[in-house]
């Protein structure tokens, strides 16, 4: 019996520390602030595991052909380059600023900091669904907005095809690309 | 009575319509945020040397796409800089 109510007391405490903690105002919320190891795990495999769930059952159609290329580059370079970047462009207002930091998606997948869940980390198919998913779905929290309300899935689908070549072009084929004619 | 029932209507589909318009994503409305042209010259600097590779890479035809204009323009001035090249060399020695 005691040890009953040793444990609804220490559950009741934390949920009022925990409460407090919240309401008080203490917890630094700026983005110019880095997470605690913690804070960072949690959020970090929440994400991971999230995305993984989620976009598991996702149908890859062909992708790279010169038409999405096109397609997805004039999209990428109008709506995401700002914040993932572009060849020959190391760093800009956003990556330097927001928390959690864009990845760097002119870097082939396996040479960012971070992995990409359990289950292939570096199998093109398992990455090309997670991307499609995110771009889609957006990352609550994050600066990665939802582009699935106001972009067709054929459109998402030539960013991702742009996406697996982006690491392999020069600003110069990267200008010509994107360039909406 | 009746007019000003009409205005409102009038008002409210002329202010949807905006609302809509403004809300429309197509790929159009893009395009004038983006005045640049593909600068198609640095095409000649890039390596050809494997002319097979080119014409399977999907970003080379990606661009000669991009460049099909241009690479078209670039021949008809070629053939006006020099008219009948090849002839004129005999002459000129
Ligand atoms: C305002 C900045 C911003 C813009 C604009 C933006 N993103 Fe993101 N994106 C982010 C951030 C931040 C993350 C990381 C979120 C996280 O890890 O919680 C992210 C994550 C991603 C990821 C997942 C990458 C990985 O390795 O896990 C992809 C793919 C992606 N974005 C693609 C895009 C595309 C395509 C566009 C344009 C249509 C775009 N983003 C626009 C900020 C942005």
């Amino acid at each position: 019996m005691t040890i009953i109510k040793t444990l609804v007391a220490v559950i009741i405490f934390t949920l009022v520390v925990g409460l407090g903690v919240i309401y008080s105002g203490i917890y630094p919320i700026g983005a110019d602030q880095r997470h605690s190891a913690v804070t960072f795990w949690l959020l970090d495999t929440l994400r991971k595991r999230s995305v993984a769930r989620a976009s598991e059952d996702i149908e890859v159609p062909s992708l790279g052909s010169p038409q999405q290329l096109l397609s997805g580059g004039a999209d990428y370079n109008d709506m995401c380059a700002g914040c993932h970047l572009k060849p020959g462009v190391t760093e800009t207002d956003m990556t330097i600023g927001l928390y959690p930091t864009p990845p760097d998606l002119t870097v082939p997948p396996e040479k960012h900091d971070h992995d990409h869940g359990s289950g292939g980390h570096d199998d093109p198919v398992v990455i090309a669904k997670q991307q499609y998913w995110v771009i889609k779905h957006g990352i609550m929290a994050s600066g990665m907005a939802a582009f699935g309300p106001t972009h067709s899935d054929e459109r998402i689908w030539a960013m991702v095809a742009f996406l697996q070549k982006l690491p392999e072009m020069t600003p110069e084929q990267y200008q010509i690309i994107t360039t909406r004619r | 009575m009746t007019k000003s029932v009409l205005l409102l209507c009038g008002i409210t589909v002329a202010l949807l319509t905006l609302a809509l318009k403004t809300y429309a994503h197509a790929p159009e409305l893009h395009k004038k945020e983006s005045a640049d042209k593909p600068q198609c010259e640095a095409m000649q600097k890039m390596d050809h040397s494997d002319m097979d590779k080119d014409m399977e890479d999907p970003i080379m035809q990606a661009m000669m796409e991009q460049c099909k204009d241009w690479l078209h323009d670039e021949h008809e001035q070629d053939v006006k800089e020099h008219p009948s090249d090849g002839h004129d060399k005999h002459n000129q020695g």
